[in-house]
């Protein structure tokens, strides 16, 4: 049946595209809305029809938006893509407010060795070993890219790429969180490493970017590169528990209407936030944080995210699906695959040991590496950034980065949800 | 055979039917508007009003080199995804502008929501307020001031930017509308109603259609070419509405039969606005370049039909499928967007293309039907608040063409309503008492004329319809004005209780 409604939908989307096959000219009103509605309902039923197959719903959100996406069977124009990514901002701020929602200090303290352990040796170590290899690529003539790159020209590329490809997915680890209802030690250690390793890529990919223009003659200063992470750092901190308070305040007495709230909100904070620099995510995480650990309203945020957030979620993977660049894959696909292996040795190796370090159980050395494989908007962003940076070789070496995330995007979602079950942490939260 | 007769064996379908004709008629006559060439005079598709079509008033006392900056060249014609990035790129705006925007629209969005909650119809009751764009006048003030470039929250960028509004609202009335169209009803109507609706709207529609369309027709948008019988049979549907508040109107104590009566009429009324819009939007097509689909009107007409009755079955089994849970949430946006969508997208009239897919769903048995009315219900008032807002922000009051309308409107409204309802009263059709028939002269504009004019402005884009936002508001809160005075001078025509008409 789902397979069925899943090809009419498809079908009746088809006819409506031939009515207007024209690149620019589906980018109205209408189309956004044809768009939305399609992606909302067909990223339903193929996150249903992957959950009876044993997948993550996610992945089907995914899967709906690849194929429905620009590049596999253009149901959904690259103009449409670019419209509904106003619900980018909202689903990455909700995220950020679950995720902070489950930083509750009292269960993270003793996981917080095992978190600043597995951050440091884990996400720094594969930022340094990613970038080993890029260079390592770069040396052998392996990039077409580098191929004029001289050798500190090549350190730089290698460190900014390094850095952008290590980046992780707290929306990936905090949906299938909610998908399998887990929690414990495991779930709660990688939402704790894939936060603050957010922050870690983004600083270092600040400095490394800084490092590159100074190579390459691009216009750069180091005072001003600090004062901008400062701001947007620390202003989001304090931002963020403005918000809380104000989110806080409604919830404690208006208490109505609450999922369409905080999804309001969600909404100011992605589109004000960015634009004045501060970092939409960090702003929710720190509101998140707020309220699960300085008001007695948290319990009561969790259920509002909980109602209003489905909508959302399916539009953000679905129009993340769509964007991916599968095409990448058939240009850079074989190099691509040679550094999700590195990435993926990475981090299963790096965690296992900081794991190990740190004095962690079993479930978290053994598992907590799969969680930090997940991959999604913050790569692309940097590997946007970095293509506008650099112009002249920029857009080739964001194809790389691209299909590195198109590889992640499809295949850590399905291991991670394995590695939950087999821990025995799926379903928990549910027993709790 | 008398005309009793004649009414009596060609019932309700048929005369709808010949109400079709005669409209499709009228639309034929008035013909699509001058074909262009592709590529002369072309436009992106949107429904911002062109720079040459901006008024003169945003220039400042007529200087048209003060005129904003355009938010697309003046020949821009988009050609691919290079004129999108061209076109953003002219959108953009400052941040400070961009911010205070975003916040503006956020508090306006907050706003038509908190109007719609109970509360706040509770103090409109006791305000003697019966009519949707009464209680709403405050958003069409409040659009008109978001809109002054000193506010600057409803700019032309804005409009742009939040133009998927248009479409999906317009869906979701369409749904909601649709979703209060029990066909059983149909089979318990007293003799002639049919008769008596087509004559209580074909009147005021036929007399408004003609009025207006000679003030229209000597505008000189008509002579550069516009198509003002579009117009004009626009606001012939929109003033053929009634509000659902009639029963109310008159009888400080109406019987249930009466108000059920009454309450029918007026849902039939409905479905012929509705007929109307389904009619322009196939017959008046856009004439955009890169369009593949070049048919007859009748041919969209069929399409429009499709589309509904296709949407609507499939969301039948969408619902059938998954009708509980966080993913039912899921499914109704996802279907009303997909819907109204599809709709907009085609350049059909999303109002009418729901509609068939709501009656279709409410008329097929499901357990589902009740949670989907609340919710579809539930968002309809606010959804009416915001367009409010939006016609405030499209309104161009110093353009007397619209205040010349609203007059005619207003006149010929009346009289065509008198007209046909005391033909129906005195051939007894539909059943009607003297006070029901009263009540339904001077009952106040039904709230779908909001969306018929909105409709338009999703469709065209033309200065065109900032006059029919200022006929179709204005001549809503005119005769409302008139009822307010009757109801002053004649005791019992205190609308008590009065009843919102959403």
């Amino acid at each position: 049946m789902l397979v069925l409604l899943l090809v009419i939908l498809g079908g009746l989307m088809h006819a409506a595209r031939t009515f207007s096959p024209a690149p620019g000219l589906g980018t109205t009103g209408g189309a956004t809305v044809l768009a939305s509605g399609f992606l909302w309902l067909a990223g339903l039923f193929s996150g249903d029809l992957f959950k009876h197959i044993g997948f993550p719903r996610l992945t089907g959100y995914l899967i709906a938006g690849i194929l429905a996406g620009p590049r596999v069977l253009d149901l959904v124009s690259d103009g449409m893509v670019v419209n509904l990514r106003i619900f980018n901002g909202a689903a990455i701020a909700l995220i950020a407010l679950t995720a902070g929602m489950e930083l509750e200090f009292r269960f993270m303290r003793p996981l917080l060795r095992s978190v600043v352990s597995i951050t440091l040796l884990a996400v720094l170590g594969t930022m340094v070993l990613l970038s080993g290899g890029i260079y390592l690529a770069g040396r052998f003539d392996l990039l077409p890219f580098t191929a004029k790159a001289t050798e500190i020209q090549l350190i730089a590329i290698s460190l900014v790429l390094g850095v952008a490809m290590s980046a992780q997915s707290p929306a990936v680890v905090v949906a299938l969180r909610k998908e399998m209802d887990a929690d414990g030690p495991l779930t709660r250690t990688v939402l704790g490493v894939v936060v603050l390793a957010d922050l870690a890529v983004i600083l270092a990919f600040a400095f490394a970017s800084s490092f590159a223009k100074a190579v390459y003659g691009v216009k750069a200063d180091a005072l001003q590169t600090a004062g901008t992470l400062s701001w947007e750092i620390l202003g989001s901190g304090v931002v963020g528990v403005l918000i809380g308070i104000l989110v806080a305040a409604f919830l404690r007495n208006i208490r109505s209407d609450s999922g369409l709230f905080v999804v309001a909100v969600g909404f100011v904070v992605a589109e004000v936030g960015q634009r004045i620099q501060l970092d939409p995510l960090l702003i929710a995480l720190a509101a998140g944080i707020f309220v699960r650990n300085a008001t007695e309203v948290g319990d009561r945020l969790h259920d509002a995210i909980e109602t209003a957030s489905l909508p959302v979620y399916v539009a953000f993977f679905c129009v993340a699906g769509a964007a991916i660049h599968v095409d990448a894959l058939l240009v850079v696909g074989l190099p691509a695959l040679a550094f999700v292996l590195l990435r993926g040795c990475g981090f299963l190796g790096g965690a296992g040991v900081a794991a190990a370090i740190a004095g962690a159980p079993d479930v978290v050395r053994k598992y907590a590496g799969f969680g930090l494989l997940p991959q999604a908007g913050l790569a692309l962003a940097l590997a946007l950034i970095f293509a506008r940076t650099f112009p002249d070789f920029g857009e080739d070496a964001a194809a790389l980065i691209f299909a590195v995330v198109a590889i992640n995007e499809m295949i850590s979602p399905v291991l991670y949800k394995m590695m939950l079950a087999r821990s025995g942490e799926a379903g928990a939260a549910l027993r709790s | 055979m008398t005309s009793q007769h004649f009414v009596k064996r060609w019932h309700i379908p048929l005369i709808v039917g010949l109400w079709i004709g005669v409209s499709v008629l009228a639309a034929q006559s008035a013909g699509p508007g001058p074909q262009r060439p592709a590529g002369q005079g072309t436009r992106p598709v949107t429904n911002l009003p062109l720079p040459s079509e901006l008024p003169p008033a945003e220039a400042g006392n007529g200087d048209v080199s003060k005129l904003p900056s355009p938010p697309w060249p003046a020949d821009a014609e988009l050609s691919g995804e290079a004129s999108l990035g061209r076109l953003r790129s002219q959108l953009e705006l400052p941040t400070s502008s961009v911010i205070k925007a975003i916040l503006g629209f956020v508090a306006l969005l907050a706003l038509a929501y908190l109007a719609g909650k109970p509360q706040v119809r509770t103090i409109e009751e006791k305000l003697g307020i019966t009519h949707l764009v009464t209680a709403g006048f405050l958003f069409v003030l409040l659009g008109l001031a978001a809109r002054h470039p000193a506010v600057g929250i409803l700019s032309d960028s804005v409009l742009y930017e939040i133009s998927p509004i248009l479409p999906l609202g317009l869906g979701w009335i369409g749904f909601a509308i649709g979703f209060r169209f029990d066909a059983h009803l149909l089979n318990r109507l007293p003799p002639n109603t049919g008769a008596a609706v087509f004559l209580a709207t074909a009147m005021p529609f036929a007399l408004i259609l003609g009025g207006c369309a000679i003030i229209l027709f000597l505008s000189p948008e008509s002579l550069a070419g516009q198509p003002f019988m579009r117009d004009a049979l626009l606001l012939g549907a929109a003033g053929a509405m009634t509000a659902r508040s009639a029963p109310y109107v008159f009888e400080r104590e109406s019987s249930q039969e009466s108000v059920t009566r009454v309450a029918r009429f007026v849902q039939l009324e409905q479905v012929a606005g509705i007929l109307g819009l389904m009619l322009v939007a196939a017959y008046f097509r856009p004439q955009d370049v890169g369009v593949a689909w070049q048919l007859p009107g009748t041919a969209w007409l069929f399409i429009t039909m499709g589309v509904g009755t296709t949407v609507g079955m499939f969301v039948y089994a969408t619902l059938a499928k998954i009708n509980s849970g966080p993913q039912f949430s899921v499914v109704l946006l996802g279907s009303v967007c997909f819907a109204a969508g599809m709709a907009s997208f085609l350049r059909l009239s999303p109002v009418a293309v729901c509609f068939i897919a709501g009656v279709l769903l409410v008329n097929f048995p499901s357990e589902w039907r009740d949670p989907v009315r609340s919710v579809l219900e539930r968002l309809e008032r606010p959804i009416y608040f915001l367009f409010l807002t939006i016609a405030g922000a499209l309104w161009r009051v110093n353009e007397w063409q619209g205040w010349a309308l609203m007059a005619m409107f207003v006149v010929t409204r009346f009289l065509g309503k008198w007209l046909g309802l005391t033909l129906a009263y005195r051939q007894d059709y539909g059943a009607l008492t003297d006070d029901e028939r009263r009540s339904l002269i001077i009952a106040p504009m039904g709230a779908l004329s909001i969306a018929i004019a909105m409709n338009a402005q999703d469709l065209y884009s033309s200065r065109t319809v900032s006059w029919i936002v200022t006929a179709v508001i204005g001549g809503a809160i005119v005769n409302e004005l008139i009822l307010q005075v009757l109801a002053r001078r004649n005791r019992r025509l205190v609308p008590d209780p009065p009843v919102q008409e959403i």
